[in-house]
């Protein structure tokens, strides 16, 4: 795996492999007809309830009209965002290519990659962090593994 | 309580239940975030700084109370507040509801 993050004076550039990078931009693409399908099994953890009380249904349901739009709206942009940066990409080095990120396209990143590794973890069927189950799709469990990997270092990059 | 009974029952025992009202309606509403196995530990800290401003140490005490105890209250405030930190969790694809206590 060649994927790095690294920080600089002004924000962060990410350096990869073209093969990784066909990967990525790939996300986008699949995201996108998942944000659009609220029959998807992981639609729901994708945007959950507020309120668990069925007494507070009538509360629910105007949350959900009131921010679902803008929380639909957000994961789009992000989605755009990242092909936009990702199409940007050029060589680096040997081998990799790469592109500078600021704060907006980190976040973008950041959020595409955690809302395909709950997709894929539900895809998969993660219940249970001790657990991993033993019919696992075995490409499926190495995608969500190899995001792990990316979202991780981009995240101990951000934190410092 | 009918206004009937308030002449009736005179200015003391009227006023209880109402004061009763008002602060059950004023308690704040719990923000909580579930633990999920997907969300990597090291994310849920920095969303947590992120959000709601918390020092690295705050937002890992919490983090690590969702990791353990399946959840964590991690902000009240008035329904309103609450309902804008919900939103904001699950932009972050955070598994947060919020309650109301009692």
């Amino acid at each position: 795996m060649s994927v790095t993050f690294e920080r600089h004076s002004e924000g962060m550039r990410i350096s990869m492999s073209e093969t990784e990078l066909k990967l990525l931009l790939e996300l986008p693409q699949q995201l996108r007809d998942l944000y659009d399908n609220p029959l998807d099994e992981a639609y729901d953890r994708l945007f959950p309830r507020a309120y668990l009380d069925p007494t507070e249904e009538k509360a629910e349901s105007e949350w959900q009209e009131f921010v679902h739009p803008d929380l639909h709206r957000q994961r789009l942009d992000a989605l755009e965002a990242v092909t936009s940066i990702l199409n940007q990409a050029g060589p680096v080095g040997r081998n990799l290519v790469g592109v500078d990120l600021d704060e907006d396209t980190v976040n973008a990143l950041l959020s595409v990659l955690n809302d395909a590794r709950l997709i894929l973890g539900s895809r998969i069927g993660l219940n249970d962090e001790s657990e991993v189950r033993s019919d696992l799709d075995p490409g499926l469990y190495a995608a969500y593994q190899w995001l792990s990997y990316l979202e991780g270092d981009l995240v101990e990059t951000l934190l410092g | 309580m009918s206004p009937e009974d308030e002449g009736a029952l005179g200015t003391q025992i009227v006023l209880e239940p109402e004061l009763d009202e008002f602060s059950k309606t004023d308690r704040p509403w719990v923000v909580i975030v579930w633990n999920d196995p997907v969300n990597l530990m090291s994310y849920v800290v920095y969303v947590l700084q992120k959000i709601f401003g918390y020092s690295r140490e705050k937002a890992t005490r919490l983090m690590m109370q969702v990791h353990h105890e399946g959840k964590a209250a991690v902000a009240e405030g008035q329904r309103e507040k609450a309902e804008a930190d919900v939103a904001r969790l699950h932009s972050f694809g955070l598994w947060a509801t919020m309650e109301h206590p009692g």
